[in-house]
Parts: C-alpha cells; structure tokens; sequence
C-alpha cells in the first residue's frame, strides 16, 4: 500500500462518540471521522469509477454530504454502512458524467474491470481466476467483495446496499455455487 | 452453524485473494483535497457551534432567567391581590416608608427603596405603594398613563435579568 501523504490525527474515541461530539459542533471530530474513513471510501470510489480523480471527487462530494448532515445526524448502524451507499452513489454520478463528457470512444478507458474471458474454465491461471470472477454479474460480485474483502456482514451488506438479506444471502449463494463448479477455482474449493 | 450459512463465511484464501487484486490497489490519498474537505467542515460546524451556544443561552434564559421573573410577578400579583391589609404595619412605620420611598423617586423612580440597585424589593415597594393608594405619576414606568401590574412586572424583569456575559 502507498504511503498516505497526509497525517492523520489519532483519536480513541468511537464512532459514535466522534459523532456525538461533531453535533455538537466539534471540528476536530470530524477531522478523526475523515481520517479514519478515507482510506475505506476511496477504495469503494475507486471501485465504482475506475479512475483516481474521479474516485477523490466522489469521497470529496460525499464527505461534503456527510458534514452537511451536522447538527442532527443519528448513526443507527455502522458508519461504513452510512457511508457506502453515499459514495457508491456519487462514483457512478460522476462516472456517467464523464462518460457524457467523454463521449463513448473514451468509455473503455474508464472501465476498471478487465474483460470477462470467453471461456474461463479452459484455463487455471491467476488470470483465469481473474477472468472467472470479472465474469460474475455484478451485483454477486459486489456481494462477494463486500463480505470478502471489506468484511462487511449479511446485514451490513444488506443496509449498504438497501436491500434485504435474504437478496445478499442469494447473490452471494449464486456467486460462491458459479466458483465451485467452474474448473479455473473448483480446486481451491477442495483443497 | 448450519451448513447453508458457512458459505457466507469463508471462502478459499486465493479466492479472496484474486477479489482483492480485482478491487484495484489502493488510492493515494490527495492532501489538498483533505485540506478542502476539513477546512469547509471547519466553517459549517462553526456555524453549528455558534447556533449551539444561543441555543443554550435562550434554555437558560428560559429556565433562569424569564421562570424567575415570571415567578417574582406572580409572588407580586398575590401580595397586591390577596394579602390581608389587617396584617399591614403599624401607620407610623407606613407613613415613613412612604416618605422615604418619595425621595427614593426624586432620585431614581425605579429604585424605590433607594438602597442603590433594582431589585425585587423594588417591585414589592411599587406593589405596595399601589395597595396604599401612594403611587406616583414617576412610577408609570410603560408610560401607559396607569400605575398598575404591568408597571410591577417591568421592574421584576429588570430585577432578574440575566448577565449576558457580554462586555463592552
């Protein structure tokens, strides 16, 4: 991972508390709660637009967004789940627009996500591994990268995403169901 | 935990691995960026901040300062209203206070008991004056040309005013 440029100011307190302490105007809670999130959304930006400066002014936008809600915010579940939907909304806003602006010549340049294979399972390759879960659509996807790699839970997953449980427990049942019976990851099932 | 559930748990290694790959490396951050982000959050909370302390000046007005006066014209309403005259003091002892309340007036009308401040004793002496009858003209402190209840309350409003804590 890159260094971070900026310095983060350290603060004990919890979330919660940090947010507490913002609605009553406090600055320098907010600063904590940027700090410690940024990282976190910018990944999730990034994973929406495919592009840096897109990606930055998605989290710029949403953290914008966030401060705004001061005074009155009432977190009712984790931050990161407050946080996610925003920012995914913002990335694909920005996303579109520059695709508009772009016009459709440079709209592959903004795909992050490599192709899907024609044929994943004819290879057993990291690429092919690669190809295989590009394939997945890309809501079981998402589910997948959310539980897996964020480590998000069922339900969290389901507030993010606004929907219920059972839709993520499915997504996720499909995804894991298309893994094990390809031949590209079916090993590492068995292993 | 039943089977149907693990899978929402675990995966091969690998295979989070390659998801991970997929996300993309991670971003640099932009520091003027973040330096945007705070220092606008900074401006918007100093206006919440700002909004908090009237807030709490106006609750302890409300709870301090407007109760009490509240609370001292009502005591004064009663005195004025419902207080037995057989119990008043002895006439000598009316008739010096009276004298003494008059040139309390030429000095200052609503320092009534001339004892240098404006307090609530002071709307007890003009709701006293008003019972015997001896108000002055100096005591129609609203210049509604009566000398009544709402000509107590003024002074009892005065009497608890809060200190801003404001100095010029």
């Amino acid at each position: 991972m890159p260094p971070t440029p900026a310095n983060p100011p350290d603060d004990s307190r919890s979330d919660l508390e940090l947010i507490d302490a913002v609605n009553a105007g406090d600055a320098k809670a907010f600063e904590a709660l940027y700090y410690r999130h940024r990282d976190y959304t910018l990944r999730i930006a990034m994973r929406f637009t495919g592009e840096r400066n897109l990606a930055l002014d998605a989290v710029q936008d949403s953290f914008v967004y966030f401060y705004k809600k001061f005074p009155g915010f009432t977190l009712t579940a984790k931050l990161t789940t407050f946080l996610f939907p925003v920012v995914k909304h913002n990335a694909l806003s920005l996303k579109q627009k520059a695709k508009r602006a772009q016009g459709d010549a440079s709209e592959e340049a903004l795909k992050s996500e490599p192709a899907p294979s024609t044929d994943p399972a004819e290879t057993e390759s990291t690429d092919d591994l690669h190809a295989l879960l590009s394939s997945l659509p890309d809501a079981q996807r998402e589910v997948l990268i959310m539980r897996f790699v964020d480590g998000l839970s069922v339900e969290e997953i389901a507030q993010a995403l606004e929907i219920p449980t059972g839709t993520v427990k499915t997504r996720t049942h499909h995804a894991i169901r298309k893994l094990r019976e390809s031949p590209a990851a079916k090993k590492f099932f068995t292993a | 935990m039943p089977h149907e559930e693990k899978q929402f748990d675990t995966l091969p290694p690998a295979i989070i691995d390659a998801l991970r790959e997929l996300d993309g490396p991670a971003v640099m951050p932009d520091p003027l960026r973040d330096a945007d982000v705070i220092s606008g959050a900074r401006r918007h909370l100093a206006g919440v901040a700002q909004v908090e302390r009237k807030r709490r000046n106006l609750r302890l007005f409300f709870a301090g300062g407007a109760g009490g006066a509240l609370a001292a014209a009502a005591m004064i309403a009663f005195v004025v209203l419902v207080w037995n005259p057989v119990n008043e003091p002895m006439a000598s002892q009316d008739h010096f206070a009276a004298t003494e309340s008059s040139i309390a007036d030429a000095i200052d009308p609503v320092d009534l008991d001339a004892n240098g401040s404006i307090d609530i004793l002071d709307a007890y002496a003009l709701a006293k004056k008003i019972q015997q009858g001896e108000p002055s003209i100096a005591n129609d402190f609203n210049n509604d040309g009566r000398i009544d209840q709402l000509d107590i309350d003024l002074i009892a409003n005065q009497a608890v005013q809060l200190d801003t804590g404001e100095r010029s």
